[in-house]
C-alpha cells in the first residue's frame, strides 16, 4: 500500500516534470487559430486570465513542421550553427580536457592543488559573474560578434576537466606503474591506459557537455549580434500569433537531437553527475 | 588489484544491456542529422523558388525623347467626283472599288434608248417653254400699254387742278388785298367828331371784311394743296399699278436651265452615253444607288482619287500625344511590308471633328511612293530630346492606390541567411516621360542606386527578392 502510494506520488511527479514536453507537442500539433485561443493572455496588450493548454489537439496539423521544415531556411542556419558551436567546443574540450584532467589526476606538478582549486572556483562561477571579463577579452581579441566568442571560453570550460579529473583519479596508480614497467611512455600510458580507463568520464562530460551547449542561451545572446550566427536556442525569441505554432515545432525539433544524445550516454551521464557531486 | 581494475571497468557493466538503445540513439542521431542537412537544402530550393527574380537598373543620364507612333491609313491626297446628269437610266457598270483606271477608261454605261426619250422629252418641254414665254411676254406690253394711258390721264387730272387751284387762290388773294386796301385807307382818313361812332362802326366792318377774304384766301391755297396732292397720289399709283408678272422671266430661266441639260443629254449622246474616266487613278467610292438598271443620282456617281495627286498618311493622335508633334516635324513612315519611308514631315495637325480629345495628323507622300491606297501604315515622330539626370526605365515606375509614383529600391539586408536583398517602396516625382524612360526630380535617388525593374512574381516593398542576373 505505502509502495503504492509512492508510485502514485512519484508518477504524479513525473507528469508534472513531463508536462512542458506534452504542452510542447501539443503545441506544435494545434493550428493557427486554435493556438492563438490557447496563448490569447500572451498575445494581447492588455492579457486577461492565463493561457491555457489542451492535451490534444482539437484538429491534429503537420502544417508547423512542414512550415518548419520546408519553408524556414533560417531555422536550418541556426540548427547548423548549433552543431557547430556545440561539437566544436566539445573537439576543444576532448583535445585540451582530457589531457588536462589526466594531468590533474596523476601528475605532481607545482602549483597543482592551487590550480585545480582555481577550476574548481571558475566552475562555481555562473556565467553572468564572468560575462563582463569575458567580453572585455574577447573584445580585446576582436572575438566579439563571432561565433569563437561562444566557442572558446566554452571550449576551455573547467567543469568537463573537473569531470574527468574523478574519473582519471580512479585508475589505479599500479596499472600505470606496471605498464611503465613494460616500457610504455607517458603517450603510450594516456593512450593505452588512461583512456580507456576514463572513457566513462569522457563520454559523461560530453554528453552532459552536449547537453549545455545545445541549450546555450545567454553567451550567444551577449557575444553575437548578428543573428546569422545565433544558435537553435535563439530561434524565434519572440512569439507572435504568426511565429507560435513554428516556435512550438522548432522547439520538438531542437529536442531531438538533445533526446537522442541523452539516450546514447544516459549511462555515463548517470556516472558522471555522480563524480561531480563528490567532493574533492 | 584485480578488484580496482574491475570496478574501473564496471562502469561499463550495463554496456551489454544497453548497447542496442544506445546504438539505436546514435543510428538515430545520424539519421536525424541526415535528415536535417536534406531539409536544408530543400527549403534552401524552396526558398530560392517562392524569391521573386527580379532584375535592377540603376538611374542615368538620358536625354528624354518623344516618339509618338501610331497607326494610320494612306489615303489620297486628292479625289474627284465623276457626275452626270441626273435621272438617267443606267446601262451597265464597269466601275469596281478599288480598281486602277486610266484617263478615258469606260466607268458607266448610259441607257441610250433612255437618253434619246429623254432629249426628245426635254426638246418639246424647251418647245412649250418658248410659247410660254411669248405669251407672257405679249400681256406684259399689253399690261404696260395700259398703265402708261394711266399714268398720263393722272398727270392732265394734276395739272388742271393746278391750274383750277391756281385760279381760285389768285382770286381770293385779290379779295383779300383789296379788303386790306379799304381798311389801310380808312385808317388814313382823318376824322371828325361827329363822325365818331359811325366810323367806329365803319372800322369794325372793314375790319371783319378783311378778316373774311384773309380766311377765304388761306381756305383756296388749302384746298389747293389738298387738291394736287391727291392727284398726285392718283399718278403714283398709276406709276405703281405695274404688275409683276415674273412668268416670262422665271420660264426663260426654266428654258436656260432645260438648256444647259439638254447641252449635257446632247454631250453625252456624241459620246454614246459612255461615262469615262477624267483621270488616271482609283475608283474610291461608288454611290449606291450606281447599279445597273437604276438611276444616276443627283451628287456623284463615284469618286476618284487622282494618281498623279499623290497620297497622304493620315493618323488620330490622342491630346497628350498631340503635344510633341508640331507642323513639320520629320516623320519615318513603316509600311505594312515592313518598308520605312523616310524623309517626311507633317503637313497638318488639326482637331478632330469625329472624337473630343483626338488629333488629326496627316503626312503628304508623292504619287511615286511605294504604298497602295488604303493599306495601313506606322507613322514615327520624333520631337526634340531634352537631358535628364536622374532617368529610369518606365517599366521601373509603379503607381500606388494613390496614384503616386514610386519606385522599388534594392537595399541589401543582414537577414539570417546572410545578405539578402529586399524591395524597398520610395515615392518620386516624374518631370518628363516617354513611352522607354521618365525622368525623375533630381535628389530623389543617387547615381549607384539600384531600383527593381522587372519580375518574375509580384514585388511589394518589404519583399525578399534575387536578382536574376546573380544566376546567370
Amino acid at each position: 500500500m505505502k509502495k503504492k502510494i509512492v508510485l502514485i506520488i512519484l508518477a504524479l511527479m513525473a507528469f508534472v516534470m513531463c508536462y512542458p514536453i506534452l504542452f510542447l507537442m501539443t503545441g506544435s500539433l494545434m493550428g493557427k487559430q486554435e493556438l492563438i485561443e490557447h496563448l490569447k493572455p500572451m498575445l494581447v496588450e492588455k492579457p486577461e486570465g492565463f493561457i491555457t493548454m489542451g492535451l490534444l489537439p482539437v484538429f491534429p496539423t503537420l502544417k508547423n513542421y512542414v512550415q518548419i521544415l520546408m519553408d524556414s531556411p533560417e531555422f536550418f542556419v541556426m540548427f547548423w550553427n548549433s552543431v557547430k558551436i556545440t561539437v566544436s567546443i566539445l573537439l576543444i574540450q576532448l583535445f585540451v580536457g582530457v589531457p588536462a584532467a589526466w594531468a590533474f589526476a596523476k601528475y605532481d606538478f607545482p602549483c597543482r592543488k592551487l590550480l585545480f582549486t582555481l577550476y574548481i572556483i571558475l566552475m562555481m562561477m555562473p556565467f553572468q559573474v564572468t560575462m563582463l571579463s569575458n567580453y572585455l577579452v574577447l573584445d580585446h581579441l576582436k572575438l566579439v560578434n563571432t561565433q569563437l566568442a561562444v566557442i572558446l571560453p566554452a571550449g576551455f570550460s573547467t567543469f568537463p576537466v573537473f569531470i574527468m579529473y574523478r574519473f582519471f583519479s580512479d585508475i589505479p596508480k599500479e596499472i600505470i606503474e606496471a605498464a611503465q614497467i613494460d616500457g610504455a611512455n607517458a603517450l603510450q600510458v594516456f593512450r593505452y591506459i588512461a583512456l580507456p580507463g576514463g572513457s566513462g568520464g569522457i563520454i559523461s562530460a560530453m554528453v552532459l557537455g552536449f547537453l549545455e551547449y545545445w541549450n546555450l542561451i545567454e553567451q550567444p545572446m551577449t557575444f553575437l549580434t548578428d543573428p546569422k550566427l545565433w544558435p537553435l536556442s535563439l530561434y524565434l525569441p519572440e512569439i507572435s500569433a504568426k511565429t507560435a505554432g513554428s516556435a512550438f515545432a522548432s522547439a520538438i525539433i531542437g529536442l531531438i537531437p538533445a533526446l537522442l544524445v541523452f539516450l546514447a550516454g544516459e549511462d555515463y551521464l548517470e556516472k558522471g553527475i555522480m563524480a561531480s557531486a563528490v567532493k574533492e | 588489484m584485480t578488484d580496482i581494475i574491475k570496478k574501473v571497468w564496471s562502469m561499463e557493466i550495463k554496456k551489454k544491456d544497453h548497447r542496442s538503445m544506445r546504438e539505436k540513439a546514435v543510428t538515430g542521431l545520424a539519421v536525424f542529422l541526415v535528415l536535417m542537412f536534406l531539409f536544408t537544402m530543400l527549403s534552401r530550393a524552396a526558398n530560392a523558388i517562392t524569391i521573386p527574380r527580379v532584375t535592377s537598373e540603376s538611374p542615368q543620364k538620358r536625354s528624354i525623347n518623344h516618339t509618338v507612333s501610331v497607326e494610320g491609313t494612306i489615303e489620297s491626297q486628292d479625289e474627284q467626283p465623276v457626275v452626270t446628269v441626273e435621272g438617267l437610266k443606267i446601262g451597265a457598270v464597269m466601275a469596281e472599288k478599288g480598281k486602277k483606271v486610266k484617263a478615258g477608261e469606260l466607268l458607266l454605261q448610259i441607257d441610250m434608248e433612255y437618253l434619246k426619250e429623254k432629249i426628245k422629252e426635254l426638246e418639246l418641254e424647251a418647245e412649250t417653254i418658248d410659247l410660254e414665254i411669248s405669251d407672257a411676254r405679249y400681256n406684259q406690253s399689253v399690261q404696260d400699254n395700259n398703265r402708261q394711258k394711266n399714268i398720263n390721264r393722272a398727270v392732265e387730272n394734276y395739272n388742271a387742278a393746278v391750274d383750277s387751284g391756281n385760279r381760285s387762290v389768285d382770286r381770293a388773294y385779290q379779295e383779300m388785298i383789296n379788303a386790306q386796301k379799304s381798311l389801310e385807307d380808312f385808317y388814313n382818313t382823318p376824322q371828325t367828331d361827329e363822325e365818331g361812332s359811325d366810323s367806329a362802326v365803319q372800322e369794325e366792318q372793314l375790319r371783319a371784311d378783311y378778316e373774311t377774304k384773309k380766311s377765304a384766301y388761306e381756305d383756296a391755297v388749302a384746298a389747293r394743296d389738298e387738291s394736287l396732292r391727291e392727284k398726285n397720289n392718283t399718278i403714283e399709283e398709276a406709276q405703281n399699278e405695274t404688275e409683276k408678272t415674273s412668268t416670262a422671266e422665271s420660264a426663260a430661266i426654266k428654258k436656260e436651265t432645260l438648256e444647259i441639260n439638254l447641252e449635257k443629254y446632247n454631250e453625252l449622246l456624241k459620246q454614246e452615253g459612255k461615262i469615262t474616266a477624267p483621270a488616271d487613278g482609283v475608283i474610291t467610292e461608288i454611290d449606291e444607288t450606281v447599279v445597273t438598271g437604276g438611276v444616276t443620282p443627283a451628287t456623284k456617281l463615284m469618286l476618284l482619287s487622282k494618281e498623279e495627286a499623290g497620297f497622304r498618311f493620315v493618323a488620330n493622335i490622342t491630346k497628350d500625344e498631340q503635344k510633341y508633334v508640331s507642323l513639320g516635324d520629320e516623320v519615318i513612315l513603316e509600311t505594312k511590308d515592313k518598308e520605312e519611308i523616310k524623309g517626311l514631315t507633317v503637313t497638318s495637325v488639326t482637331k478632330s471633328e469625329k472624337e473630343a480629345d483626338t488629333y488629326e495628323v496627316t503626312v503628304s507622300l508623292n504619287a511615286d511612293a511605294r504604298i497602295n491606297l488604303y493599306d495601313s501604315a506606322a507613322m514615327k515622330v520624333s520631337g526634340t530630346a531634352k537631358t535628364y539626370s536622374t532617368c529610369i526605365s518606365k517599366n521601373a515606375l509603379r503607381k500606388d492606390s494613390n496614384d503616386q509614383d514610386y519606385v522599388l529600391l534594392l537595399v541589401e539586408k543582414d537577414t539570417v541567411l546572410g545578405k539578402q536583398l529586399e524591395a524597398e517602396a520610395l515615392n518620386v516625382n516624374v518631370q518628363d516621360s516617354n513611352d522607354t524612360y521618365a525622368a525623375l526630380t533630381n535628389g530623389e535617388l543617387a547615381a549607384g542606386q539600384k531600383i527593381i525593374l522587372n519580375s518574375d512574381k509580384e514585388v511589394q516593398s518589404g519583399d525578399k527578392v534575387r536578382l536574376a542576373e546573380d544566376e546567370e
